[in-house]
């Protein structure tokens, strides 16, 4: 018999990756956190070139001097320019919520596929720690945590990420629960394939939309704990800025020095509304269920 | 003529996509009258689904009805508004899915179910609709009826729940039952059972049915009338008998060879060359041209109206030419 | 005769359930019970039957996808079961699958390449990269998929493509056995066609083994060379298709044939079986078909019937085989 091609198939074809960009381009809503989100990163990138002043050194006669000219944002009760103290605060709201995502996605990841993919004793296990992870108050755990290690960056990091995990981990699950079931992993295992080759070409492309959101709506929650943590005093150590910590140092001048305490604050709020917006337009855009 | 209870002229649904306008339903045209069943085939994507959603005018978006007209029982459909509609559909015309657990809520037993439906439409007691329920669970052939009464849908098995929808469908004795192929994802005597009660109960109640389905061979046992269609387009338009012992259309004549029955021959199965084409890119010709063995030059550059005469034999083919050519194409 | 590729002796699958939340009493849901037979080279076995009939499932403990609780399976006279690590992955590479649903069964973030390439990485059997694109672009064109497709992902694909994308991933190692789980059940009757054609063909050029599993007979009848019919968990016919479908011995093979809707016949046939296909969870006793069968007398709900040849190569397992009027018309 002669073999038949069948005529050419739709040729409007773009990556899946390329087609969630444009959906995501068309939420304007996305697109404004989007630009937000980029603005913030170019900022603690580039800190040290935008800052006007160095954001430590104290200028004992400008001790809370109100916004003008030259001090945009006013300074501090050490005389220190708010501007260029957001602008580094800035650098460390972004990494601790970066990192602590990065470390939370990397357990959680493996955490979850090893639940959901392998079952049995060690589903029991994990969907345990799981459990226990998620129904502890984090502040409190974070505090608890903080405490043991002492304050700084790298323990923030660290802290943070830890308490985290457990939610990424359960998405995980529940997503591996339901590939596993695919005739594409079967028919791998009919194969031969090994445990391995399932979860890195299998599961890892299939979750990867799932960590993308995870991570960017982790990262606000980091940052309000970052915050929070700082102002109970138990985030970075003290010459650095961080918004929390001026928020807390703001305590005492409240009622004379509205600017203090607000540049810091809305800089926390507009970051976290950024990437929580961000976060609900990568949702839409990257599920499937909501493509033709 | 006095019985007729379904009367489509002309309906088109257009997709507004970014591809473009897709005619997905193109000027479509039937009648139904009473106890009269309307088999309506083709293949996936040849939008036979879409023509439901015409007469219950419920085009999802991006479609939008074009054209045309439904009349129920002599009433205008297209332009009604919503709140009338509503009690149209349910009452005057009712539907069967295939997946029976759509229709169904999985939290209230099945009793409840077809009472609710009556009440919606009929001021009758809460009462009574149950009376009249149970008596419909009866009638659909299960047995025990108290006992299905009181169960939730979840503990039925596939051929139950699809009872179930349809003593629902037939609760307010409509007009007309449209069957979205309601067995395709039924076992075969399954199959067989549910096919003999809708052809009992069509009879009993007089119900003019329309037939969706994609197996020729159910299009046999169930319809008067059939109509093939392809792209959107009616290619073929006539008494089921008829269809059967002459299909005309070269598409239905390839589909009816395609499948394997229960006494053809050892060899190769017949295809139909080619694919479906796409809605945005469809031929400047015969929409079937491009497959089909017949195709010439005037095939590939003219479309073909429907001829014969209504009632007849209709066929969208220029070698049926000889038919002659319908008033409204 | 030829030795057969793979045998089956026995094959039993049981998944444990409780009886009730809190009970402690055990009992099994005998998904494949006792299945045996054999297939040769270049030879087709159908299994026909209801869902929850155990195809499925014998099928997948056939293959080892989940491992059955009894039984042997031979492979080449070797013992399938008995296999472990590297045994084992030498001998999956002589025993592919094809799925139904070519829609979930494509990696969506694989390219065709990778996907139709997989069980040769797996194997191992390519010595470098160059070797691995000329074998996956040779199996490409032998499916009749364009070579200009390789790089691209499966929802670019019609059904029927990726139909052929299954395919060319189960052939690319030039398997023994091929295992068909409702392959074209999916598909539009044009493509069908196409599907079934082609696979024929493998089979012929390539000597290839089919275990065909699907629910429509006439696909059936048309592909395979041997049939087995089962029911609940068991096997109750088996014999050559030809012979089985024209005059079949047991009282539910005789029912299938007859709910088939016929474009052939005329007139609206009955129901030929009553009521649901049993639980498997609690089965009838002595014939599983008793409780639907019409011809049911005491012995059969008292005595498990063998299954026995009753004429050269044809088994049947009922009481009455071959006494029964069942090819009356």
């Amino acid at each position: 018999m002669k073999r038949k091609k069948e005529p050419s198939p739709v040729l409007t074809y773009r990556g899946y990756y390329q087609e969630s960009w444009d959906l995501l381009r068309k939420d304007p809503l996305a697109m404004i956190s989007l630009v937000i989100v980029a603005l913030f990163v170019l900022i603690a990138i580039f800190a040290p070139f935008i800052a006007p002043y160095d954001p430590d050194k104290q200028v004992l006669s400008q001790k809370l001097m109100a916004p003008c000219a030259e001090h945009w944002f006013g300074c501090d009760e050490h005389g220190r320019d708010i501007l260029s103290r957001c602008i580094y605060g800035c650098r460390v709201s972004l990494s601790v919520g970066l990192v602590s995502q990065l470390i939370a996605t990397v357990i959680g990841y493996f955490m979850g596929v090893c639940a959901g993919y392998f079952g049995g004793k060690v589903d029991a296990a994990i969907s345990f720690l799981i459990q226990v992870f998620s129904s502890l108050p984090d502040l409190l755990l974070a505090m608890a945590l903080m405490f043991a290690l002492g304050s700084g960056l790298v323990n923030l990091y660290i802290s943070l990420g830890v308490l985290a995990w457990s939610r990424t981990a359960r998405l995980i699950r529940g997503t591996v629960l339901q590939l596993k079931e695919k005739e594409y992993v079967k028919s791998c295992r009919v194969d031969g394939g090994g445990n391995l080759r399932i979860i890195l070409r299998h599961l890892l492309p299939n979750c990867i939309p799932t960590l993308i959101i995870t991570i960017t709506m982790g990262i606000p929650s980091a940052i309000l704990s970052e915050a929070s943590l700082s102002f109970l005093g138990l985030g970075v150590r003290s010459p650095m800025a961080s918004w929390g910590a001026m928020i807390s140092a703001s305590r005492d001048s409240i009622r004379t020095s509205w600017f203090y305490s607000f540049f810091p604050g809305l800089c926390i709020i507009l970051a976290v509304i950024a990437f929580n917006t961000l976060g609900d337009g990568l949702r839409d855009a990257l599920d499937p269920k909501l493509r033709k | 003529m006095a019985d007729i209870v379904l009367e489509v002229k002309n309906l088109s649904i257009t997709f507004f996509t970014k591809q473009g306008e897709l005619p997905t339903v193109d000027s479509l045209s039937f009648s139904l009258e009473r106890g009269e069943t309307l088999g309506i085939v083709g293949e996936s994507g040849c939008g036979k689904s879409m023509t439901v959603n015409g007469i219950l005018q419920m085009v999802p978006p991006p479609g939008k009805l074009t054209g045309g007209s439904v009349k129920l029982a002599g009433e205008e459909l297209v332009g009604m508004k919503e709140k009338e509609l509503c009690k149209k559909r349910g009452r005057d015309m009712a539907i069967i899915f295939q997946e029976p657990m759509t229709s169904l809520n999985p939290l209230m037993t099945c009793g409840r179910q077809i009472s609710e439906t009556i009440l919606a439409h009929k001021r009758v007691s809460r009462a009574e609709a149950d009376k009249r329920a149970l008596e419909l669970i009866s009638m659909v052939g299960i047995p025990m009826p108290e006992k299905i009464f009181n169960s939730i849908p979840g503990r039925l098995s596939g051929g139950m729940r699809q009872r179930i929808v349809i003593a629902m469908a037939l609760c307010n004795n409509p007009g007309v039952l449209i069957c979205d192929e309601p067995t395709t994802a039924l076992d075969v005597t399954v199959q067989a059972q549910i096919l003999g009660l809708i052809n009992e109960l069509k009879e009993k109640f007089g119900t003019a049915v329309i037939f969706i389905t994609h197996d020729l061979g159910v299009i046999r046992q169930m319809a008067d009338k059939v109509l093939v269609m392809y792209v959107g387009q009616a290619v073929e338009r006539v008494d089921a008998k008829e269809l059967f012992a002459n299909p005309l259309h070269p598409y239905t004549q390839g589909l009816m060879k395609c499948i394997p029955g229960m006494d053809s021959g050892d060899g190769d199965l017949h295809v139909i060359d080619g694919a479906v084409p796409m809605l945005y890119d469809l031929p400047k010709g015969c929409l079937f041209a491009p497959r089909c063995p017949y195709a010439d030059d005037r095939c590939r550059s003219q479309r073909p109206p429907l001829y014969g005469k209504e009632g007849g034999h209709q066929v969208r083919c220029f070698r049926c030419e000889a038919l002659g050519e319908e008033g409204a194409l | 005769m030829s030795q057969p590729v793979l045998k089956v002796e026995h094959l039993k699958k049981y998944y444990p359930i409780r009886k009730g939340a809190f009970s402690k009493e055990k009992a099994v849901v005998k998904a494949c019970d006792d299945v045996s037979f054999e297939l040769r080279a270049g030879e087709t076995l159908g299994i026909v039957g209801e869902s929850g009939c155990g195809k499925t499932t014998t099928m997948q403990s056939v293959i080892r996808l989940i491992e059955p609780t009894g039984g042997a399976i031979l492979l080449n006279g070797q013992d399938f079961r008995a296999m472990k690590g590297a045994e084992l992955k030498q001998a999956r590479q002589k025993i592919k699958l094809i799925f139904q649903d070519p829609y979930s069964s494509l990696n969506p973030r694989m390219t065709v390449k990778d996907i139709i390439a997989e069980p040769l990485d797996i194997a191992g059997v390519c010595k470098d990269k160059a070797e691995r694109d000329r074998r996956v672009l040779e199996t490409m064109e032998q499916v009749g998929l364009d070579l200009s497709y390789v790089n691209r992902y499966p929802h670019e694909f019609s059904g029927g493509q990726r139909q052929r994308i299954g395919i060319a991933r189960a052939i690319v190692l030039r398997p023994d056995v091929v295992v068909c789980d409702e392959p074209v059940s999916a598909l539009d009757v044009s493509i069908q066609a196409k599907i079934i054609n082609l696979l024929r063909q493998f089979q012929h050029d390539l000597g290839l083994a089919y275990i065909f599993i699907s629910h429509d007979l006439g696909v059936v009848r048309h592909i395979a060379d041997r049939v087995l019919v089962m029911y609940l968990g068991r096997v109750v016919e088996e014999g050559e298709s030809r012979e089985l479908f024209a005059h079949p011995l047991h009282p539910y093979t005789r029912a299938l044939l007859d709910s088939v809707p016929r474009m052939d016949a005329d007139g609206r046939p009955a129901a030929a079986l009553q009521g649901d296909v049993p639980s498997p969870a609690d089965p009838p006793s002595g014939c599983l078909f008793h409780t639907r069968c019409p011809y049911a007398k005491e012995v059969c709900s008292e005595k498990v019937p063998e299954l026995r040849e009753c004429s050269l190569g044809h088994k049947c397992a009922c009481h009455f085989a071959g006494a029964l009027p069942l090819n009356a018309n």
